[in-house]
């Protein structure tokens, strides 16, 4: 079993990859999320903060 | 294809990679549901103009990454507007549009310090990562460094955010 912070950190590894618009490796994504019912949540998770962040820095008035 | 039109060719492709797109929505968390996810994306598809797209795999797949967000958004709003109603008993209604306001400042200045505390080049390269859009190959040749070192840095951004947004999740 993966230890979680180890976890947390492949999870953001593959948001990271994921959010580049060459990543073509989806299938691996695919196995890595099979693999194990925890890496769905850690991955959902690393996305999420992506996520919180863009909509922060998006609203912030251009100068 | 229902209304027996002629698929268009991103559909043709769809067809080809069918069993890896529905395999992939059910380890993306549409499980059971991943066959109504598909037909859900093949509609999405269908509806848009038939002009070709760079890489129609790479693009199915995005297109199926990006329904599995819009499915969790809605069901956090969901929670959240549940959550809501309970805080606030007979009186259902999200913060006040102020308070939300000055939640989200004070959110933007703990990034923006955040982000600037890990080094100009930290802070640049993930901003041009996430707002410009621009690839990691773009990023490398951009400040002449390599590939490992651009993953290195956009690491060091996205650690940095998630432990202030656990921060601020725990408030």
């Amino acid at each position: 079993m993966t230890h979680r912070s180890e976890l947390t950190e492949i999870a953001q590894r593959w948001a990271i990859r994921v959010a580049d618009p060459a990543f073509d490796d989806w299938d691996a994504l695919t196995a890595w999320l099979e693999a194990d019912p925890t890496h769905l949540a850690a991955y959902e998770a690393a996305v999420d903060g992506e996520l919180w962040a863009d909509r922060a820095l998006r609203s912030e008035p251009k100068t | 294809m229902a209304s027996g039109e002629t698929p268009t060719a991103l559909q043709q492709v769809m067809l080809g990679e069918r069993s890896r797109l529905v395999r992939f929505l059910a380890a993306r968390g549409a499980g059971d549901e991943a066959e109504d996810l598909f037909h859900e994306l093949w509609q999405k598809i269908a509806s848009l103009s038939d002009r070709p797209v760079g890489d129609p795999r790479s693009y199915l797949f995005r297109a199926a990454e990006n329904l599995m967000r819009d499915m969790r958004r809605a069901t956090l709003s969901r929670a959240r507007r549940q959550s809501d109603w309970h805080d606030l008993g007979d009186t259902p209604q999200e913060r006040p549009a102020g308070e939300r306001a000055l939640i989200a400042r004070e959110q933007l200045a703990a990034i923006d310090a955040t982000l600037a505390a890990l080094g100009p080049r930290v802070d640049r390269i993930f901003r041009r990562y996430r707002l410009d859009g621009a690839g990691q190959a773009d990023i490398a040749t951009e400040w002449g460094i390599s590939l490992s070192s651009v993953e290195k840095d956009l690491q060091k951004a996205y650690r940095a955010l998630a432990e202030l947004k656990a921060g601020f999740d725990a408030e």
